[in-house]
């Protein structure tokens, strides 16, 4: 469903350039769980943010990036927007949750009412609230949840608008054992049920050997099923 | 409807959080707006109320305002009525003389007004104004009381120094003063009112009366009162609008700093929403539509409150109609209203453009995302200086773009200048800790620190420019005339009445000749002068000789600076001065210095000749005197008919052509002080919030509290030093100016005017760093800042 084709990415700050990632092939397929670990500073979020459309990779002729068979063209800002929407949702180690608004209002809010009716989202936002067993808390201000509790929210509200593939910067780097292992079942039930697939950037190795399909990325090069 | 949705479920519930920022851009806006919006008010009804009184303000259609009176003149008049040329004429005078009010005495021009009941009398606004008086009260002139029938409130039919200086006006029955009128005004009724006709007949009159024109002698008609006007209209939107753009300026300032630190407060907002698919797009028209409600609201208030505004301004240029609203204003406040949603809307817009480029993995990692692309201020600079120029076309006149274009230029030079200042200071070495800390902190925001010194330096100038220049330039003139004038009295008496001057007092004693003339050799136009003898005794007060020699030195006359200057004559030049048959010639020995006060006095000594020895047509005696007004005696002063003039009178007299401008300058100074504490409220609340971190870091370091507030009072006292400085050199710099330009004399800086400064940029600049303060003592410890995460 999305391929990246000769993807590298140079970063340049001042008169140093440091390539983060050199060529890279990468697929992602529907229903697939894929667990990508790697040293710090080897371009996992880097790859998950060219994958996510969040970041645009070095420009190359051979470099291509297709959803659903469809060329990604980098420089039209709308076009990005339109495939984010449609089909991605994200989950990162700090939630990014607005702290002003309360629990349902931030899962409310990416939802397009266009596409979705309010009432329904409503009601659809309360059903997975329950599902991550915060229904009684919804209309919480999120600085009185706890940390596994914020990021189950975050959950949710990546999940609102049904997307195909859920990207996971390390969702449960902030967060004790226990809580991690909520948070990885909720994710792959999540997945399960709305057949998207799951990618999940992480540094523990036992989230990381749960994955379908395990990746190390290295020296900006990727390895798949090592 | 996306947009909708997220106003209503996100921005609108940021208010209250943001309350203080949008707070500060309210009040600007209205401040802002209520300025702006006054003015186009103001110029509309100035002009109206001058068109419907162009004739009466010129008397007639046509005046001629001559310093003698001309027999030919009146006889030619007489004859043109009766041939039918012109419908009628007035014959009227004008006086220098005083006014008794509350036991002081104040200079008034007297005009004769045959209107007029003999008890009664009409002032002029300015003369009404300053001495606060009101219909019916009581006046005394030349020791006669009088009830004000009517208070001019433009200058009508008078002579051009009675319109500057203010005037009364009396019955001629009731003048017997015992001095010639300074101006003869002859006011002509066309009979058609035709422009091109009235204008064919000044022309003809300029033809007709050329011999007797001096060149003191002056024509108007109706046009050129409608000119004047003009420019007195343009000089008073030239202030008005310097004033507002300072405003304009600085309000924009607290505004797009406010704006910018609400979008900065938010990065996190944003990009979780944009992370959460949210269209740039939407996030940022909710955010626009945010800002929108809040200018929309300050608008509103300003147009209201410009009324007000407007009412006042009017008022202080004597134009005292009660209610300026009208349909008109109404819908040229409605325009304005419109025009200046416009430039907010597009200041706005290049601001918004930081949501679009705000880049989100970026802000989750922690990198700061630039607050301020050069290309934004860029921008905002082209987007002000479109602005001003679209302001102009509203107000009417392109004197409004030429006075922000300046206000523009001296801001930006004032505001290089202490970037400049700033940054030398702040890279003097320093081995203390703390110095060295806050210079390199001062150095990163100079740009800032800069905007601070400015608005306090405006602040406080234009708190010495309403309420201390006048006695400033009071102060400069009276020392010009102090230092060159040896008198600082001067009477006129009638030569068959008693006076006899104090003795202990210096004084000098002439015998003079009111009636006597002479020839320019310019043009050889008949001159009316004042001869003047005296006696070596009694000449005890000593002219000041600017070249040539003194009175009792060689044979001569001695003439006027101003006289001399006027007429094209230097010593030695031969002057022929005669009285009725009499004439007698003299060679110019001197030239005296009179800063022209009766710059037509010729002086001599006793020496006799044809004129000094027509003992008869000496009928007057004028003293100069140096010394308080209570020494002169109450009998003295109480000798009707004699005029004493106190040259210290001529000050206020002369100030009260600056009157409407200064209480202008009082009321606009009010209000930049009121946007100079906003902008550095605003300032210092912005370094609050970004300092927070910083503060948190530095205590977390485990450097106490005190280090903090040694840094704090270091900044401030860097930048009350360098805004004292400037304030001062600004404010010497424009009096200078003023003081020059209008009195030609160099303005006297008074060391308590230096103390004010000192005290006004230091009182302010501790209530906006007090303010700091208190966030250090109770925020500094806060070290959950120190967590990247929420």
């Amino acid at each position: 469903m999305i391929k990246l084709e000769h993807i590298s990415k140079t970063f340049k700050t001042g008169s140093t350039s440091q390539k983060v990632l050199d060529n890279v092939n990468f697929q992602i397929n529907d229903n697939d769980f894929i667990t990508i670990k790697g040293p710090s500073g080897c371009g996992k979020s880097t790859l998950l943010g060219i994958t996510s459309l969040l970041l645009s990779p070095d420009h190359d002729i051979r470099s291509a990036l297709y959803y659903d068979d469809f060329k990604v063209n980098f420089k039209k800002e709308k076009q990005l927007e339109s495939l984010r929407m449609h089909n991605i949702g994200m989950v990162f180690q700090s939630t990014n949750l607005i702290s002003s608004l309360s629990v349902l209002e931030n899962v409310l809010l990416p939802v397009d009412y266009k596409i979705i009716p309010r009432r329904d989202a409503i009601e659809k936002a309360k059903l997975l609230l329950t599902k991550v067993g915060l229904r009684e808390k919804k209309n919480f201000k999120i600085s009185l949840l706890s940390g596994g509790e914020a990021q189950r929210v975050s959950i949710v509200r990546a999940l609102m608008n049904d997307p195909k593939v859920l990207f996971c910067d390390e969702p449960t780097g902030a967060l004790d054992k226990e809580t991690s292992s909520e948070i990885l079942e909720l994710l792959l039930e999540f997945s399960k049920e709305n057949n998207s697939a799951l990618v999940i950037v992480t540094h523990d190795n036992d989230i990381w050997m749960s994955g379908k399909r395990k990746v190390i990325l290295e020296g900006g090069r990727l390895i798949e099923n090592p | 409807m996306r947009t909708l949705n997220i106003f209503t479920s996100y921005n609108l519930k940021q208010f209250k959080s943001s309350k203080i920022l949008y707070f500060f851009i309210c009040i600007s806006v209205t401040i802002a707006t209520c300025m702006a919006l006054s003015v186009p008010v103001i110029i509309n009804t100035m002009t109206t109320a001058s068109e419907k009184s162009q004739k009466r303000i010129n008397g007639a259609d046509i005046k001629i305002e001559m310093n003698y009176k001309s027999q030919n003149v009146c006889d030619k008049l007489d004859s043109l009525v009766d041939s039918g040329v012109i419908k009628n004429y007035t014959y009227k005078q004008a006086y220098n003389a005083s006014i008794h009010h509350q036991k002081n005495d104040y200079y008034i021009d007297l005009v004769t007004e045959d209107n007029l009941a003999d008890n009664e009398a009409t002032v002029s606004s300015t003369t009404a104004e300053k001495l606060n008086l009101h219909l019916k009260d009581k006046i005394s002139v030349l020791g006669e009381n009088y009830t004000i029938k009517s208070i001019d409130d433009l200058n009508f039919g008078v002579s051009s120094q009675a319109s500057q200086l203010g005037y009364v006006k009396l019955n001629s029955k009731n003048i017997s003063i015992d001095t010639k009128p300074y101006a003869h005004l002859y006011l002509i009724n066309a009979k058609s009112d035709s422009s091109s006709k009235i204008k064919s007949l000044k022309a003809q009159l300029k033809k007709d009366f050329k011999k007797d024109f001096n060149s003191n002698c002056l024509i108007s008609s109706t046009e050129d009162v409608a000119k004047e006007n003009a420019e007195k209209i343009n000089s008073t939107v030239l202030i008005i609008n310097m004033l507002n753009t300072i405003v304009f300026l600085f309000t924009l300032f607290a505004i797009i700093s406010c704006l910018n630190m609400i979008l900065s407060l938010r990065n996190k907002d944003i990009a979780a929403m944009k992370l959460s698919n949210i269209p740039s797009k939407n996030i940022k028209n909710a955010f626009l539509l945010e800002f929108f409600s809040t200018t929309t609201l300050g608008i509103i208030l300003g147009a209201i409150l410009s009324n007000k505004i407007s009412f006042l301004m009017l008022k202080y240029n004597g134009i005292t109609s009660k209610n300026t609203f009208s349909i008109n204003s109404a819908l040229t406040i409605f325009v304005g209203c419109i025009l200046f949603e416009i430039i907010y809307i597009l200041y706005g817009f290049t601001l918004a453009k930081k949501i679009k480029h705000l880049k989100p993995l970026a802000v989750i990692k922690g990198d700061e995302p630039a607050t301020f692309k050069r290309r934004h201020g860029f921008s905002m600079i082209l987007i002000t200086i479109i602005s001003m120029f679209v302001y102009s076309i509203y107000v009417g006149t392109i004197t409004a773009f030429i006075s922000s274009v300046i206000i523009f230029i001296v801001l930006l030079l004032l505001f290089v200048v202490s970037i400049l200042l700033i940054y030398i200071l702040s890279s003097i070495p320093l081995s203390w800790k703390c110095g060295n800390y806050t210079f390199k902190k001062i150095k990163s925001r100079k740009c800032s620190n800069a905007l601070v010194v400015v608005s306090l330096v405006f602040m406080s100038s234009f708190i010495l420019f309403g309420f201390r220049l006048p006695q400033g330039l009071t102060d400069s003139y009276s020392k010009g005339l102090n230092d060159t004038l040896p008198y600082n009295h001067i009477a006129f008496v009638s030569a068959k009445k008693d006076f006899n001057p104090i003795k202990k007092i210096t004084y000098s004693k002439f015998d003079v000749n009111f009636d006597c003339t002479t020839i320019d050799p310019s043009n050889n136009s008949l001159v009316p002068v004042i001869f003047a003898k005296t006696s070596e005794e009694n000449y005890g007060l000593k002219y000041k000789i600017k070249s040539g020699v003194n009175l009792f030195e060689g044979s001569g006359v001695l003439i006027s600076d101003v006289f001399a200057k006027d007429h094209n004559l230097n010593l030695r030049d031969n002057l022929t001065i005669s009285y009725n048959d009499i004439s007698a010639s003299f060679k110019i020995k001197g030239i005296y210095v009179s800063k022209n006060i009766n710059p037509t006095i010729i002086l001599s000594d006793n020496t006799s000749n044809v004129l000094t020895d027509a003992k008869e047509s000496f009928s007057k005696e004028m003293y100069l005197m140096n010394c308080d007004s209570a020494t002169i005696t109450a009998e003295a002063k109480s000798l009707k008919g004699a005029m004493f003039l106190n040259i210290s009178d001529l000050n206020d007299a002369l100030l009260s052509l600056l009157d409407g401008y200064v209480k202008m300058l009082r009321l606009l100074s009010i209000i930049c002080i009121i946007v100079a504490i906003i902008f550095g409220l605003n300032i210092c609340q912005l370094f609050s919030i970004k300092d927070g971190k910083e503060y948190a870091i530095i205590r977390g370091l485990g450097l106490t509290k005190g280090f903090l507030t040694c840094s704090n009072a270091l900044e401030l006292i860097q930048i009350d030093f360098i805004s004292s400085v400037l304030s001062i050199a600004f404010y010497y710099t424009v009096s200078t100016l003023l003081s020059t330009n209008l009195f030609k004399e160099t303005f006297v800086f008074s060391v308590f005017d230096g103390f004010l400064i000192i005290l006004l940029n230091t009182l302010i600049a501790f209530i906006i760093f007090s303010k700091r303060q208190i966030h250090i003592q109770k925020k500094s410890n806060d070290f959950t800042l120190l967590k990247d995460y929420d």
